[in-house]
């Protein structure tokens, strides 16, 4: 890979730390008074005095951000005010069931996308292209709590074939955690399915009518054999990037999604901390969050020099 | 009906429907080439050629509803009736095709070494381990010294004489009965063209294959082939020798073609299929 | 998630294959969005019932004359609700598209016409702004500042600039290399004029289908966050809250929900359908 690592990297770095700085300075930038905010009215002013100094709002700006990053370098990303537990222990328990969750709907999603996408650039205008780009056209106007309501509705309630929200690990019980997965999954899968089949169908139609694909046709190959073989590779540049984005997004939480099914992950987490404005616990899931969405956006780099050769220097 | 002919194409038309409206884009094409010669097809951009081509293989550009009507017979199969499996086999055995846009015409993610011979990995007749000997072996005979390494290469990292090797080397992977060019050279520089040619007789030679080449140039086609077909609109509007057509042209479209080419009166004509010197490109 | 889309069009949008719009499907979603604007003034000038009154004598009554939508369980009426919902969505639409969309764009024509610093700045911006998880910072600045629906409608606006400016640098750095804007400058035209006269009207009109898709999205975040519980405090009426508050009647009312949902999904499809037919018509 020819691309230029360490500008690539030490940019990335310096977003993060930019983030960084942000967080910290965030409830110094808000109007009104935090501690006030965050202990409400009737709270006594020591223990507002005491608040402000644990966020260090007692501190210049800089101080804070010093602190703050020595803390977040270390490993010390503070304390939850709701559960007396470290930031970063707090966040790690809760990676595994939204990565369970994010991981499982990407691998539903492009099951289904790649080859609707596929098929239906081979046969563009054909029965089977009107319906999956009306489909997903219609898909795109409904939001993800919209299809997460209906879903828990028909599914959950009305057939009562599956649970309508709560959690159980996999290893306490993986036939359990499959059947809490589904619907969650589904309603996740189903929105970044929809685009990812309108982005793939776009470049696999540009490839389609390439002469390369009139030259390998000629050559012999059959539908899938040109799909999967020939067409597939060059067009998934942008798939690979918004897979990238889903990714580094998704795995900083997915708010609507957890919420809708109680599950216990990052999302949830947020949303609770947020309820109980627990301030240490939201400046970690920010930077958390912050951290997955550059790591995956290396990573789709990555993988875009991998697959597509010509990306290495700089060629497309 | 020409028994020894390896392509018969009968009144073949070709018709786009589009939004409602037909555009007929090839007219009535007869005409049949014998087995071993070359038939040369000329005419202005958007006479036809390619969309000529693309019927008689039954390959359509994606996105386009068409007509095809008459009948062509090529190497024995009836282009028009088959279908599926026996469609493929016959179009890689049969046919190897040569391309205009030599880079675009390569798939860019794929090593050349494979694309060489993909028509093997399309029919699943020889292993990866044989494949990629056969395509060491023809990327030498088509001129790479280090064929083990270039193999391994990717079309952007190519020139494009190379490319246009690697696509000739392509076409005759398999020997085919016709080969065809679409504009072979015009995408290349002028003195790429007349070693890519060159390399395209060569090959020729070698494997015994008719030709079917496609070129808006009439002096390269009087070159190179035995007869000529000119087109205009979809049409035959001239066909014969290339001897008749050059030196007693019917139509006055012919004539404008040959006139357009000054150096015909030259010694080029002359120089007619000499074996060039100097290595390719 | 709808948030985070705000901030990476430059992946999504690009070579997404368009669907072909019919000239009846354009009209159809230009009538919708003009009833819907119509219906909120209507229900925004006090015409219609009030949506904060509780009427415990018609309890969760399915869609009827009296009550087009129904009535929930506190006998509010859900159409008017609904028709006040659809007043704020449109005021976060419009902020986010106007204050977002605008700064978002003369920042990214003056980076692309300006190129060197102000372009590294604007870029690190956006890669920042990309970076953060826009959904919780929002929630976050409600939660500290306050529910109001300015706080609500700027902050999501906030997060459309760096999109926009992306957009329109390039735009920017594709027309700047034209003739005419080339000929302004030697000219010795000022950079204002250049950019009022000759930039401008041909970047606008370029991020009009993409000024479309910010609209579905600010109005999609905006539900998101109510439906979480960050949008404006209820009983004040949003589509996100009003989809929210029904769930636990979904079963007994389910208009109360999904009839909400219902028109916040059409108006999103007359959107995009305006969005697809202006991009169809730049091709
Ligand atoms: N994909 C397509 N869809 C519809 N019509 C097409 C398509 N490709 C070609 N045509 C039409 O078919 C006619 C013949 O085009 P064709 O490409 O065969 O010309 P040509 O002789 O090969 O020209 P050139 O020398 O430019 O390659 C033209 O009028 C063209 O408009
Ligand atoms: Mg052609």
């Amino acid at each position: 890979m020819r691309i230029a690592w360490l500008p690539r990297a030490g940019r990335s770095l310096l977003v993060l730390i930019v983030v960084s700085a942000l967080t910290c300075q965030l409830a110094a930038l808000l109007p009104g008074d935090p501690a006030f905010v965050i202990l409400g009215d009737e709270s006594t002013e020591a223990q507002r005095e005491a608040l402000r100094h644990t966020l260090g709002l007692d501190q210049n700006a800089f101080v804070r951000f010093v602190n703050f990053m020595g803390g977040v370098v270390t490993g010390d990303w503070g304390t939850s005010f709701a559960s007396g537990r470290p930031v970063l222990v707090e966040i790690l328990s809760r990676v595994p069931a939204t990565a369970e969750l994010v991981i499982l709907s990407q691998v539903v999603a492009l099951a289904v996308a790649v080859p609707l996408a596929l098929h239906s650039a081979r046969n563009v205008g054909g029965k089977l292209d009107r319906l999956v780009s009306t489909g997903t056209f219609l898909l795109l106007a409904v939001p993800s709590f919209v299809v997460g309501i209906i879903t828990i509705q028909f599914f959950a309630v009305q057939l009562g074939w599956l649970p309508a929200s709560g959690y159980t690990a996999f290893v306490d019980d993986p036939l359990e955690n499959i059947s809490h997965m589904v619907l969650p999954v589904l309603t996740l899968g189903l929105a970044e399915g929809a685009v990812y089949v309108r982005a793939l169908r776009g470049s696999a139609i540009e490839a389609l009518r390439s002469p390369y694909a009139y030259a390998s046709i000629v050559r012999g190959a059959s539908d899938p054999q040109l799909l999967w073989w020939r067409i597939l590779r060059p067009s998934s540049s942008t798939l690979l990037a918004l897979i990238g984005v889903s990714l580094g997004v998704a795995l900083g939480g997915t708010l609507l999604v957890e919420s809708l099914f109680a599950i216990p992950g990052l999302g949830r987490l947020t949303v609770s901390s947020l309820g109980v404005r627990d301030l240490p616990m939201i400046q970690g899931v920010v930077l958390f969050a912050a951290t997955t969405v550059v790591i995956f956006g290396i990573l789709a780099d990555i993988a875009v020099s991998r697959i597509d050769p010509r990306s290495k220097h700089g060629l497309v | 009906m020409n028994t020894n002919a390896i392509l018969e194409v009968r009144d073949l038309t070709t018709t786009v429907l589009r939004h409602g409206t037909e555009r007929t884009v090839v007219e009535g094409v007869t005409f049949s080439l014998t087995r071993g010669r070359s038939l040369g097809i000329v005419g202005e951009s958007g006479a036809g050629k390619s969309m000529l081509i693309r019927s008689i293989l039954g390959v359509h550009p994606p996105g386009v509803t068409l007509r095809v009507t008459g009948s062509v017979t090529l190497d024995g199969h009836d282009m028009l009736a088959l279908r599926g499996r026996e469609r493929r086999r016959a179009l890689a055995t049969s046919v190897g095709m040569i391309h205009q846009d030599p880079l675009r015409s390569l798939n860019p993610t794929i090593r050349v070494g494979d694309q060489l011979t993909e028509t093997l990995a399309f029919a699943g007749t020889a292993t990866r381990r044989e494949r990629s000997r056969r395509g060491i072996e023809l990327m030498r005979s088509v001129g790479f010294r280090s064929a083990e390494s270039e193999s391994r290469r990717y079309p952007h990292e190519l020139s494009g004489g190379q490319r246009q090797r690697i696509g000739i080397g392509a076409a005759a992977l398999t020997e085919p009965a016709l080969l065809i060019g679409d504009e072979p050279t015009t995408a290349l520089d002028v003195t790429v063209q007349k070693r890519v040619l060159d390399l395209l007789h060569d090959t020729r030679l070698r494997t015994g294959s008719s030709m079917l080449l496609v070129t808006h140039d009439l002096g390269v086609a009087a070159e190179r082939c035995d007869e000529i077909i000119v087109m205009r609109n979809g049409r035959i509007v001239e066909a014969g020798h290339t001897s008749e057509v050059i030196e007693a042209p019917q139509h006055p479209y012919t004539r404008s073609l040959l006139d357009s080419i000054p150096r015909l009166d030259g010694p080029r004509l002359r120089r007619l299929r000499t074996p060039q010197e100097g290595a390719l490109s | 998630m709808a948030l985070s889309d705000l901030a990476t069009p430059g992946v999504a949008i690009a070579s997404v294959a368009r669907n072909r719009i019919p000239r009846i499907g354009v009209i159809v979603a230009l009538l919708w969005l003009a009833l819907l604007a119509v219906g909120a003034l209507v229900a925004a000038a006090g015409l219609t019932a009030d949506p904060l009154t509780n009427d415990y004598t018609v309890i969760s009554q399915a869609p009827s004359l009296a009550h087009p939508f129904g009535t929930d369980n506190l006998g509010r009426d859900v159409f008017s609700r609904s028709l006040h919902g659809a007043g704020s969505s449109a005021v976060v639409a419009l902020v986010t598209v106007f204050v977002g969309g605008g700064l978002g764009i003369l920042l990214g024509v003056w980076a692309g016409l300006r190129r060197g610093i102000a372009d590294a700045i604007t870029g690190f911006l956006t890669d920042v702004t990309i970076a953060l998880p826009s959904l919780i910072i929002v929630a976050t600045v409600v939660t500290l500042a306050g529910p109001s629906l300015p706080t609500i409608s700027l902050t999501i606006a906030a997060f459309a600039i760096p999109v926009f400016a992306r957009l329109s640098r390039s735009a920017t750095l594709s027309i700047a290399a034209e003739n005419y804007v080339v000929a302004a400058r030697t000219l010795g035209a000022s950079g204002w004029r250049i950019l009022t006269r000759e930039v401008l009207p041909s970047v606008l009109p370029v991020m009009m289908p993409f000024l479309m898709t910010t609209l579905a999205t600010a109005i999609i975040s905006e539900g998101a966050l109510s439906f979480l519980g960050f949008g404006l405090r209820p009983p004040e009426p949003s589509w996100g809250g009003l989809i929210a508050e029904g769930r636990t009647q979904l079963a007994l009312a389910p208009w109360v929900t999904l009839l909400p949902a219902l028109l916040l999904c059409v108006t999103i499809l007359a959107i995009n359908v305006l969005g697809e037919h202006l991009r169809e018509a730049k091709r």
